[in-house]
């Protein structure tokens, strides 16, 4: 694993907060849907959304407040929920979709923290997630539409991001794998709402 | 939900003069109780209008709130079936 930077996890960062709200989008259309059809799954796929929006604000506050505190403890413990929340949006997913440089001090402190990640609950969400990527896959070629198309190369990158996650040097790789995961689901939204 | 639209779809392509019972019927795929249990429930929504006279002279077409209602079930539809939730 990488040891980041300061202005490299500031970027991080900035990277999880857009996504974290593109999945808080994506989970407030899923809720819109469920309540118009009443759709159960639809309710699974919102819940999975948000509570993986949730995990990725909560690492965001966790690292700044690391920052601010210096108080590794509280990383520690906002990577795991992270890490465990993930793997709880995932096992939705799988359900309802089934078809700036401070100071030195701060510095030292960081270059400490090796990564942003748990690895074994990086390799849990990644087998979790191969069965999400394989589902909305079966999806696609059922039904051939393009949304389902923007779905699975959404869930596909997600995958990929985990991948580059766990591999030495990928973590920043992972960030922006991550990004443009939740941007196609972002456009599938988008183009949804124009139809 | 589905039934509601389906039955709305057979009354929008009809277009503007609206579509008979027998019509909805058919691209419904519905038995005539349930026809006329649902049309009720249209009716009573205001998603449907009810014209013309006596049994056979029955015509349906969509109001304005029917036509969004069928709007906006096609984008949830369209946005469901990419996860690949069938509503």
């Amino acid at each position: 694993m990488q040891a980041l930077s300061p202005s490299q996890i500031a970027f991080v960062l900035i990277l999880e907060a857009v996504s974290g709200t593109i999945a808080l989008l994506v989970s407030h259309y899923s809720n819109k849907a469920y309540r118009f059809t009443q759709q159960k799954k639809l309710a699974d796929l919102s819940t999975g959304f948000l509570v993986l929006s949730a995990g990725m604000y909560g690492r965001v506050i966790g690292v700044l407040y690391t920052v601010i505190f210096l108080d590794l403890e509280v990383l520690g413990i906002s990577i795991i929920a992270t890490g465990f929340m993930r793997i709880m949006a995932y096992i939705l997913f799988v359900i309802s979709t089934r078809h700036t440089v401070k100071s030195v001090p701060e510095m030292v402190l960081f270059m400490q923290v090796p990564l942003l990640v748990d690895f074994n609950l990086e390799l849990i969400a990644i087998v979790i997630l191969i069965i999400v990527v394989l589902q909305s896959l079966m999806n696609y070629a059922s039904t051939r539409s393009r949304y389902g198309l923007y779905v699975f190369i959404g869930f596909l990158l997600l995958l990929l991001s985990h991948f580059a996650a766990v591999m030495n040097n990928g973590y920043l790789i992972s960030q922006v794998l991550q990004l443009l995961a939740f941007l196609a689901l972002l456009v599938m939204l988008y183009k949804v709402g124009r139809e | 939900m589905r039934i509601l639209a389906d039955m709305m779809r057979a009354i929008q392509s009809e277009g503007e003069e609206g579509a008979g019972p027998t019509k909805i019927l058919y691209q419904a795929n519905l038995s005539h109780d349930r026809l006329t249990q649902y049309l009720e429930e249209l009716v009573e929504k205001e998603l449907v209008l009810e014209s013309g006279d006596g049994e056979s002279g029955r015509v349906y077409s969509l109001t304005e709130k029917g036509r969004e209602f069928l709007r906006e079930f096609v984008k949830m539809e369209k946005f469901s079936e990419a996860f690949g939730i069938e509503i």
